[in-house]
This record gives C-alpha cells, structure tokens and sequence, in this order.
C-alpha cells in the first residue's frame, strides 16, 4: 500500500483571503523544503491562488494529517488565529486521484481551468530542483500531466469562453476568425473594457480605439494594458467605419450609438460584418441597428447564454476526465506494485542461495576438491532450475491472482515480509 | 461474374456513404471519439470502393459512366466526396463532413436507384475530347456543389449569431470567415471548370455533331449558370458584394445547376449520349 498523506487548503475550504496568506512563491516552497525533507522520503507543493496542497511520503515516523496541516502554517508563520482556513485530507491512491483531479482541471474552481496544468508542471519542476521529489512523486506528477494534456485534448472540460469579456472575443473569433489586424473599439474604461482590453491583446488586433467620457480614464487605460488609442466620446462616429468590432459597457439612459450612425457606418465599410456587443445597461446600442445586414448586435443576455452553454458543456465532460483520471490512476497502480517485484525476487534468491552456501560449507569437509566443485554445480543448476518458473510467474502469469497478491504470497511462504520492512527502514534512514 | 460484383457494390455505396454521414453525425452531435477518430478513414474506404464501381461499371459496359444524368450523378457523388477530402485535408475543417456527404449521399441514392443498363453509344462518345469536356463537369458540378453546401452553411451560422442562439451550430462550425472562403474557393474552381466545359462545346461540337444548335437547352441553361457565377465573382470583386450574398448566389446558382442537369435530360436535345 502506498503510504501517501496529502492536505488540499483549496477553494472549498478556505476563503480567498485564506487562500492568499497560505500561498506558497518557489522561493518560499525552497524555505521549507529541508525541514520537509527531514521527515518524508518524498514531497510534492502544489500552490496556486486556489490551492495550496503538500503530498508527503514520510521516511520512519508516519505523519497524520494534522501534521501536514502545521507545516503548511507554520512554513507560512501563521497563527491558530490568523487564518481560518479548513481543509481535505487524502491517503494512498486517493492521494494521486486527487493530484490528477487537480491537473486535469475538475477541481478548479474554474471548471477546465488549463493554466493549472502548467502550475502542476512548476511544482514539480520545483520539487526536483529542491531534491524533494523522488521516484514515486516523479511517476505521479508526470502520469498527473499526461491526464491534464488527455482531458485537454480528449474533452471539451476546457472549451468555451466562461468570461464574459472571452464570451465577446469568442463571439468576434466565430465571425472574423483570426483576429489579427482587426481594429476594435471599446466604449467606456471601466472594468468590463479592461477586461475586454485584456482579452483582445492576445489576439493581436491591428488597433484598439478606447471611447470614453473622460478621456484621461480612457488614456489610463491604454497605458495600463499598454495598446490603444484614447478617443473622446463624441469621436467614435467618425471612427466607427474603420470599426470590425465595438463593444460598449458605458452608462446613460440616451443610446450612444443609434441606428442611423451604424448605418452610415456599414457604408463606409462597403458592408463588411460589423460585430458590436452591447454590455451596458441600460443599452448603450439601438436594437434596430440589429436589422442592419450583416451587423452582429448582441447584448449582454447574449454573452450570459454563451457563457451558461459552455459552463453546461464543461460540466457534461466531468465524467469523461474522471474516466481518464481513473485510466491514469490504474496505471500508476500498476507501476507502482510493480516496483514491489524485483525486490522481492532479488530477497528470495539470496535467500535460497544462502541456504545453499551454508548447506555445502556443512559437508564440505567430507568432500575432495573434486566433489566440493561437482556438487556446486549441482546445486547452483539445481536453485536455478527450480525458481525458474516461480519467478517467471511471479511476474507474468495471468492466473487471476493480482500482482500484489503474489508478491504478498511469496513473502508470507518464504518470511520476506520482515526482512522487506527491515530494508525500507535502512533506505528512508540512508 | 463482374455484373454481380458491380451490382453488389451499386447496392452497398449508399448504405456505406450512409454510415459514413453517421460517423461523421456522430462526431458533430454527441463528440463520440470512435465518430472522431474513424470518419476520415470510412470515407476514404468508402471512395475507394466508389473508385472500383466506377471502374467496374467501365469495365462491364465498356463506356465511362457518363452516358446518361444518373451514370453522371455517381461520378458526381464521387468527385464530392474527393473534393471534400482535399479540403478537409487543407483546411482541418472536419465539422462540415456531414453536410457536404448528405449531397453526395443523395447524388448516389438516385443513382443507384434509377441507373438503367446501358444502350449503344454514339462513335462520337469515344472521342477523348469528350473525355476531357465530361470530367471538367464532373469537377465543376462537384465543386458548385460544395459551395452551395457552405453556402448554406454560412447563412445557418449567420441567422444563429444574429439570433443570439448559440446552440450546436454556432459551437460546431467554422466561423464564417472560413466558411466564406470555402464557399468562394469552390465557386471558384467550379467556374473555371464550367469555363473549359463551355469552352470545348462551343469548339468541338458543332464539328463533331450534325444536328448541333445553340438553342439547344443544355446549352441556354449552362450558359445561364455560367453568366450567374461570373455575375457572382464579378461582383464581389469590383463592388465588393459581401459574404451573404455571394453565399445566396452561390445557392441559387447550384439549383439551377442541377435543374439544367435534370430538366434538360427530359427534354429533346442533341446533348444526349444516346
């Protein structure tokens, strides 16, 4: 069995300030790593904005839970008081099904989350760096990001925009295609314009005109996200034709675009598709402009549908990554009782071998030199012959009995089970 | 012995066409990865059987099978489906398989259900100028088809985004810039085909043929549907028709295609293999 201990401080359990104080930089991870190292043969950190999470395999004494949870605080200095924070605990196998539930994404806090897969990636990279991963942890996180990249790749848990800034962009993308050299203009510096501004950069649009009633705002905008022009509000009408995209989120009860200016617009883009979307409330937009051919007019109930659809097809995908989760996990199993094997197999064979040694020193005497060779090559063929087919059973018979119920069996027959525990002890304490 | 094998194939090709519209259905509605991973290879088993009928039927009634509008429809059907491997190849477009194979599903449906055994050609069938002038329709047909399919396609997309729908269309299809160019594309080579089609009748038909007119039907309707794709190109190059319309166009154009493939093969005209 493998004796794997794992805390999960996560979303779940904790708020974000919680979160916040229990976040874990690779530098702070390298200030606690040795006293880690002083009780585990193996670590893993996992920490995101979301999660702080430690797998240990301790070395001699067994650490509980609870004594995850106190290294985690107190790699931190946090008091009983100052953080109230619960948290999951995991053992064993479940320990990795956890590890591989975070890496594929169902258990972000953003269902399909795909930045957590690079996270798990650092915090690996990390724990090799700092000596705290070994074999077992080096298996698990690798099989952890085959399962991240199959969910990917395998599912749509991580497709469709859930923003709904991205839901605009992904509105954008789905009539421009590639947006590059596109020009758009947001309407308003506010948050959801610098969400969108954000979103936007990304795709490398040709130019980005930022509209606003107070154009020192708008001018703060672009510098913050380091694209755009900053126009007054009263300019986006001559602007508005050069225009493949606008998104407006400004206040006022007067439509700052009416159909009449779309119109002339289409005009002067010799009717080329204009997408604008309309996010403020009240609307910002003419809805008669949506008559207009080959104006995409769409709101924010729009970008809410888009983004609930995609939330609804994300979450019909949980059962296909926890298929994967289980594959991935079914395999380390595997791996991981295989490892159990040649041990087994090396302890047996020098104990028999032993037996034969100590056997042929008894009658050695009442031997010639002759006899002693003949008889060391009796029974050397003689040990050789006869575990022959045990061992090549041990390791691949298919005859109903598990892998780990053979090796059991073999040391429980031969008394290999103390002297195994015996080693262990000797490898964690070396 | 080889009319069995031909019969058998003639009877299978739309039940395989058919499963493979259900492969690629499979992995458009429900994302089944055996849909997923298996529609691109039954369709290319599926056109290599195609291959072996066609050259079967050849073989078996010593003509191509483009001697009458149902032989045409299966090289038509087949050409599609060629087509629509090209470009799903180019564009890594794999979503609109479904709808482009329904066409060619429905071409082998009437072809196989109403082909007649073949009757004596005319000597001046054998000519390989014919040859030439048959294939550039098969591909030019083929090619309107296609376009008439995003067409059709594009204008689905358009209504779901201007609708603010965002169901299975909107999330399975290419954007509509692609499916624009796609359309477009294929007009495109579908013209320059009609082009060498017209080209050739006019040259080597009235040599060839004693009862030739230009009033013939075939003729008027080809030519008409030569005028509305070029109108359609024109347009959109010199007053920069945008994507709606050309898609419109180009569905219209396709209708009229196959009505001048169907009504005319009912009405007298000299422009029959028979």
């Amino acid at each position: 069995m493998l004796k794997l201990t794992a805390v999960s401080i996560n979303h779940r359990t904790a708020n974000v300030e919680a979160r916040e104080k229990i976040f874990y930089s690779p530098e702070e991870i390298r200030g606690i790593s040795e006293e880690i190292k002083s009780v585990s043969r193996e670590s893993l950190i996992v920490s995101t904005c979301n999660r702080t999470e430690l797998y240990l395999l301790p070395s001699a004494e067994p650490q509980t839970h609870v004594d995850l949870y106190r290294f985690v605080r107190a790699g931190k200095r946090l008091g009983d008081d100052e953080v109230r924070a619960d948290y999951e605990t995991f053992e064993g196998f479940e320990a990795i099904r956890h590890l591989f539930s975070v890496a594929s994404g169902i258990d972000s806090l953003m269902l399909g989350d795909i930045q957590i897969l690079g996270q798990v990636k650092e915090a690996y990279n990390t724990g090799v760096e700092l000596g705290m991963v070994g074999t077992i942890m080096h298996h698990a996180a690798q099989a952890a990001l085959k399962a991240g990249k199959r969910a990917k790749s395998e599912t749509k848990v991580s497709e469709g925009a859930i923003s709904v800034s991205y839901a605009a962009v992904e509105l954008a993308e789905k009539i421009f295609g590639n947006l590059k050299g596109r020009t758009a203009m947001l309407i308003g510096a506010g948050e959801t314009a610098e969400l969108a501004a954000k979103d936007l950069k990304p795709k490398d649009i040709g130019k980005l005109y930022i509209a606003n009633r107070t154009i020192e705002r708008a001018k703060n905008l672009t510098e913050e996200i380091g694209i755009g022009e900053a126009i007054p509000l009263d300019a986006i009408t001559q602007e508005l034709a050069e225009c493949d995209i606008v998104i407006s989120s400004v206040g006022g009860s007067e439509y700052i675009m009416t159909r009449e200016m779309v119109a002339a617009a289409m005009k002067g883009r010799e009717d080329d598709p204009l997408l604008v979307i309309d996010i403020g409330v009240p609307r910002n937009v003419d809805p008669a402009a949506r008559k207009i051919s080959n104006v995409f007019l769409n709101d924010i109930d729009s970008l809410n549908l888009i983004v609930e659809k995609n939330m609804e097809m994300r979450r019909s995908e949980i059962p296909a990554v926890r298929r994967i989760v289980d594959e991935e996990l079914n395999d380390f199993i595997k791996w991981y009782n295989s490892l159990e094997v040649g041990p087994t197999i090396k302890r047996l064979r020098d104990k028999i071998e032993q037996i034969r040694i100590e056997e042929i020193k008894r009658y050695k005497n009442k031997m010639t030199g002759q006899e002693a060779e003949i008889v060391e090559e009796i029974t050397r063929s003689l040990v050789n012959k006869i575990l022959h087919e045990p061992f090549t059973n041990l390791k691949n018979a298919e005859n109903g009995i598990s892998l780990v119920d053979r090796v059991k069996l073999i040391k429980t027959l031969f008394g290999l089970a103390e002297e195994a525990h015996k080693d262990e002890n000797e490898n964690s304490s070396s | 012995m080889l009319q069995y094998f031909v019969d058998f194939l003639k009877i299978s090709l739309p039940i395989l066409y058919l499963f493979t519209i259900f492969l690629y259905g499979l992995a458009f509605f429900l994302d089944e990865q055996f849909g997923i991973r298996n529609r691109t290879r039954f369709l290319i088993g599926t056109l290599v059987v195609h291959f072996i009928y066609i050259i079967g039927h050849t073989l078996l009634t010593e003509h191509p099978p483009v001697t009458s509008v149902f032989e045409i429809m299966t090289v038509v059907s087949f050409t599609i489906g060629v087509a629509y491997v090209y470009i799903e190849t180019r564009s890594r477009v794999k979503d609109t398989g479904m709808f482009i194979l329904a066409l060619a599903f429905l071409f082998e449906v009437v072809s196989a259900a109403f082909m007649r055994d073949y009757v004596q050609l005319k000597p001046v069938l054998k000519s390989s100028v014919l040859g030439l002038h048959v294939a550039s329709a098969m591909l030019g047909y083929s090619a309107l088809a296609i376009s008439a399919v995003y067409g059709g396609l594009y204008l689905m997309m358009y209504h779901e985004i201007r609708s603010s729908k965002f169901g299975i269309i909107y999330r399975k299809l290419p954007d509509l810039q692609t499916l624009e160019k796609l359309s477009y594309r294929s007009i495109f080579l579908g013209f320059i085909f009609l082009s060498i089609v017209i080209l050739i009748g006019y040259v080597w038909l009235p040599k060839t043929i004693d009862d030739f007119s230009y009033s013939d039907p075939k003729l008027v309707i080809t030519d008409f549907v030569w005028i509305i794709y070029f109108a359609a190109l024109l347009f959109r190059r010199v007053m920069r028709w945008t994507g709606r319309t050309v898609m419109i166009v180009s569905m219209v154009g396709f209708v009229l295609t196959v009505a001048s493939l169907v009504v005319v093969n009912v009405m007298h005209s000299f422009h029959n293999f028979r």
